[in-house]
């Protein structure tokens, strides 16, 4: 083999630290991209499907509760319910949301104070406050490092629409979390509160 | 906000400006861990993903460079455990890895004929090595890592770090005097 004329010995730290690097092959870094993208997508469709039996879940209490409040509300307290302006022209859509609430109003005439809450489900109710899905990506890793069931988080079929419904022990935490990307929810007692989700993709 | 705030927020323009600036370092190493470029794009693929799903556990933009070869390392040596008694033998590697541009324009072309040589040479003996050692060799030798992040990298021990360096160099000497035939006198 031949060498440098001027010097007979090599350097092997030198060597290996002027050895060049191979070049990225061509197509590479979008390949890796594309393969990024489908594992943020996957994981967002897993993470629909593991809501979706909440989702269900949560829709057949509601279907089931709305019934019953409906027939209670109805009997008993048709015109107490009408001085208090309280809303109540639910299609049976609307019907899974109030749902979600932990504290359905108890029977009987005087539980009907509690009846003030159900204004939350108010027209004015479903503005809703934006977050975009790059932040829902960090908020649910976060969510999914707090204890266990810190958040029950339902997404829209067609990701359009994220429920959070935040187990009481853990509000302030989330509420903070929340906070720090801008979104403040309509808290309610212990009404859970519902987020417009954009997609920027 | 630097870019990793921002790639740990969600931003996918800000992941793809790190991955940018690393995806050739994380191509290198698992090429020179892996001994094939088929393997190495396997690899790199699989860091970029691992490195996107738990970027929110790197604890700050002076720790990425160090977090991702971290990263790379392991899942070489995974891969090179299931592939464990597959290895390619070290004369296919050294002709794989050969492929290289070894161009200095201050150089004659006697020169960089030279160069390349010692250099497909160099890549060939690296081969030869145990993957530790050509961890070790490629991250303080070839990529300019300290010592110290060598050792958080690779989980060992400083003085372990030092003392299989200098194994694996002279190791890698003995090498490539004997694949040259001895036409390579190497100092030390």
């Amino acid at each position: 083999m031949n060498k440098k004329s001027n010097d007979d010995f090599v350097n092997i730290e030198k060597l290996l630290e002027d050895l060049p690097g191979h070049e990225l092959p061509m197509g590479l870094h979008d390949k890796i991209m594309r393969g990024v993208q489908a594992d943020r997508r996957k994981r967002l469709g897993l993470r629909a499907i593991k809501s979706f039996g909440a989702v269900a879940a949560a829709a057949f209490v509601a279907v089931f509760w709305f019934g019953w409040w409906h027939q209670a509300t109805t009997e008993i307290g048709e015109s107490l319910a009408e001085s208090q302006a309280v809303s109540m022209e639910y299609s049976l859509d609307d019907a899974v949301l109030p749902s979600l609430s932990p504290s359905p109003v108890a029977g009987g005439a005087g539980d009907l104070a509690a009846m003030p809450t159900l204004r939350t489900y108010d027209a004015e109710f479903y503005e809703m406050p934006t977050i975009y899905l790059e932040d829902f990506d960090m908020i649910f890793e976060k969510i999914a490092q707090l204890p266990h069931d810190a958040a029950t988080i339902f997404m829209g079929e067609e990701e359009n629409f994220i429920i959070f419904h935040i187990n009481d022990g853990n509000r302030p935490q989330i509420e903070r979390l929340l906070a720090g990307y801008g979104i403040h929810p309509p808290v309610f007692g212990e009404m859970d509160f519902f987020v417009d989700l954009i997609k920027i993709q | 906000m630097n870019v990793l705030e921002k790639a740990q927020k969600g931003n996918m323009a800000a992941f793809e400006e790190i991955l940018t600036a690393y995806e050739k370092f994380i191509y290198n190493f698992a090429r020179r861990l892996m001994g094939n470029t088929e393997d190495a794009e396997d690899i790199t693929q699989e860091v970029a993903i691992k490195i996107y799903r738990n970027l929110h556990n790197c604890r700050g933009e002076g720790l990425l460079r160090a977090w991702i070869a971290r990263i790379t390392h392991n899942a070489c040596m995974d891969a090179l455990r299931r592939k464990k008694g597959k290895y390619q033998d070290s004369l296919e590697m050294a002709e794989e890895l050969s492929g290289l541009e070894l161009v200095d324009d201050t150089e004659s072309p006697e020169e960089t004929l030279v160069r390349k040589e010692l250099g497909q040479y160099l890549e060939g003996a690296l081969m030869q090595l145990p993957p530790s050692y050509r961890a070790l060799i490629t991250l303080r030798d070839m990529d300019g890592y300290s010592y110290e992040e060598v050792a958080e990298i690779l989980s060992l021990p400083i003085g372990t770090v030092k003392s299989r360096l200098f194994r694996g160099r002279a190791k890698l000497k003995s090498i490539l005097t004997e694949q040259s035939g001895g036409d390579i006198r190497l100092k030390g």
